[in-house]
């Protein structure tokens, strides 16, 4: 009853490429009165946004601090119980959360421990996992036919398969390593899937011809590395990418800007790079006993990062699917799971 | 359906200057309804007490009327024991005045007195010893005087002697 006199406020934050968005909600009675975003980056952003936010905890009792899980060790299964081996191993030393008696979020039970830590002068009422964002946002996909639903951020890249509104099969990939590594690397250090197990041939087992020759280009490692500019001058091995493709020395005749030529490329390699987790995560599945014959046709991107047309062009043309890319705003989908939480209470 | 890997820290919707205020305020009331509701048993209980001494006072009012009819009524038997005792004394002289007006020649055998007459039944040696002794004595006291004489064996005379007063003279004696 006495909550009726207090303001609600709600605080998203959102970790992603190594800066901090924040944002902030004062509701009254379910009456959206104040929405304010700001953006905290360096070390002490952490100390910055509880000074921040000071004014608002402050000025009511209710307020909720709602984190999206930055936790590298992290994930969804298919189903509540009696899980494959390899689940099993991995889930334990995590936190789990059933949903819908349907399926199952983790995260490292560590790592949630040190995240409260790290917000302890903050103090944290929610941290909530992508796949349940992913969900969310989507609620008027996931529970129609069979589909690949992604969430694309700076720093991480979360894979569902969702039929029905259950979840089917789900991999979470940490990119905040540097983008120099292989892909053999990757395959190791990378992700953390469970349920399937690993092989170093990525490409087995995917029948479509065309995705070879995009793996088999070693070349695309060798760009991944931006910040070495020596390497563009090595153009004979560019071209061979594609002959469409306008040549580095062409982009930098047009962008005779260094930044923006460096920011036209990381955003070809992140869309290149979410396109081969996206083929790896689609291989791993067809290879893995959730597969049960189902081809993926559509795939639906959230992209919080801004990933470019040639994204969508590489999986519509190297494996075929039909692509759907809307723009998320993360913390406004954290906002929104914190009010449906704080519902539930 | 709970989306949150941590359950939301417990919000304290009343601060501790706020819960001191309040405390003050909880206690005043407390206080207030504390009085209010002492004050309103006291009411209570002092209609209740008036209820009692009232129905008390009707109680006792109907005792001293009933008292106040007892006194009446022991007052009227007074009265009726004083004119029985008066009427008594009256009627045990009245008597006694009879034998002694009966000459010890005549023997009553039996007398009938009442308020305005005196019915003499008995035996006389003779007419003359009643007419002198006894009848002269009793007209002189009653009004009217009627003498019946029945002779029996031994010679002597049964006689009924019937005497009444008039009304005037009873209210007279009165």
């Amino acid at each position: 009853m006495i909550e009726r006199f207090y303001r609600k406020i709600f605080v998203a934050i959102v970790q992603d490429g190594g800066a901090h968005d924040v944002r902030v909600v004062v509701q009254k009675q379910k009456k959206l009165l104040n929405k304010e975003s700001r953006k905290f980056e360096g070390k002490s952003a952490l100390d910055e946004i509880r000074s921040y936010l000071s004014k608002y905890i402050d000025e009511s009792p209710l307020h909720y601090v709602a984190v999206l899980n930055p936790a590298v060790k992290q994930g969804a299964l298919t189903g509540c119980r009696n899980h494959l081996e390899e689940e099993i191993e991995e889930i334990s030393g995590a936190k789990t959360l059933c949903q819908n008696e349907d399926w199952l979020l983790y995260s490292s039970m560590r790592e949630l421990e040190s995240l409260q830590t790290e917000y302890k002068k903050i103090g944290l009422d929610f941290i909530f996992s992508p796949f349940s964002v992913l969900e969310h946002f989507f609620k008027d996909k996931v529970h129609g036919g069979f589909a690949l639903y992604a969430l694309a951020q700076k720093d991480s890249f979360s894979v569902a398969f969702f039929e029905d509104g259950k979840l089917e099969y789900a991999h979470h990939y940490p990119m905040q390593e540097k983008n120099t590594l292989t892909l053999e690397d990757e395959s190791s250090t990378m992700g953390f899937a469970v349920g399937i197990k690993e092989e170093d041939d990525i490409d087995k087992g995917i029948s479509l011809d065309d995705i070879e020759s995009l793996d088999d280009l070693d070349i695309l490692e060798e760009l991944d590395d931006l910040s070495e500019i020596e390497d563009l001058d090595n153009l004979d091995e560019i071209v061979e990418f594609s002959e469409d493709e306008p040549t580095f020395e062409e982009k930098r005749i047009v962008f005779p800007r260094g930044s923006e030529i460096k920011q036209e490329m990381d955003m070809f390699n992140n869309d290149y790079r979410r396109f081969e987790l996206i083929q790896r995560t689609l291989a791993r599945f067809y290879r893995g006993e959730h597969c049960h014959d189902r081809f993926v046709e559509t795939i639906y991107i959230a992209d919080a990062y801004g990933s470019g047309a040639e994204l969508k062009q590489y999986l519509e043309e190297e494996l075929f699917l039909n692509v759907s890319i809307r723009h998320i705003d993360v913390a406004d989908e954290v906002i929104a799971l914190a009010m449906a939480e704080e519902e539930e209470l | 359906m709970k989306y949150s890997f941590i359950a939301p820290r417990k919000k304290r919707l009343i601060s501790g200057e706020l819960r001191l205020v309040l405390f003050f305020f909880a206690v005043t009331i407390a206080m207030l309804v504390g009085t209010y509701v002492f004050l309103e048993y006291k009411t209570y209980d002092f209609v209740n007490e008036r209820k009692n001494v009232a129905l008390k006072e009707k109680s006792i009012k109907r005792s001293v009327e009933a008292m106040q009819e007892q006194i009446k009524t022991i007052e009227k038997e007074a009265k009726i024991v004083e004119q029985v005792t008066t009427s008594n004394a009256v009627m045990k002289e009245s008597i006694r005045n009879l034998f002694d007006l009966v000459p010890e020649d005549i023997t009553l055998s039996r007398a009938e007195l009442e308020e305005k007459s005196l019915i003499l039944y008995g035996t006389t040696p003779n007419k003359d010893t009643y007419e002198y002794m006894l009848h002269a004595p009793l007209r002189s006291i009653f009004n009217r005087s009627y003498t019946s004489f029945y002779p029996i064996e031994n010679g002597w005379y049964r006689f009924v002697s019937s005497n009444y007063l008039d009304d005037e003279t009873v209210e007279e004696i009165k």
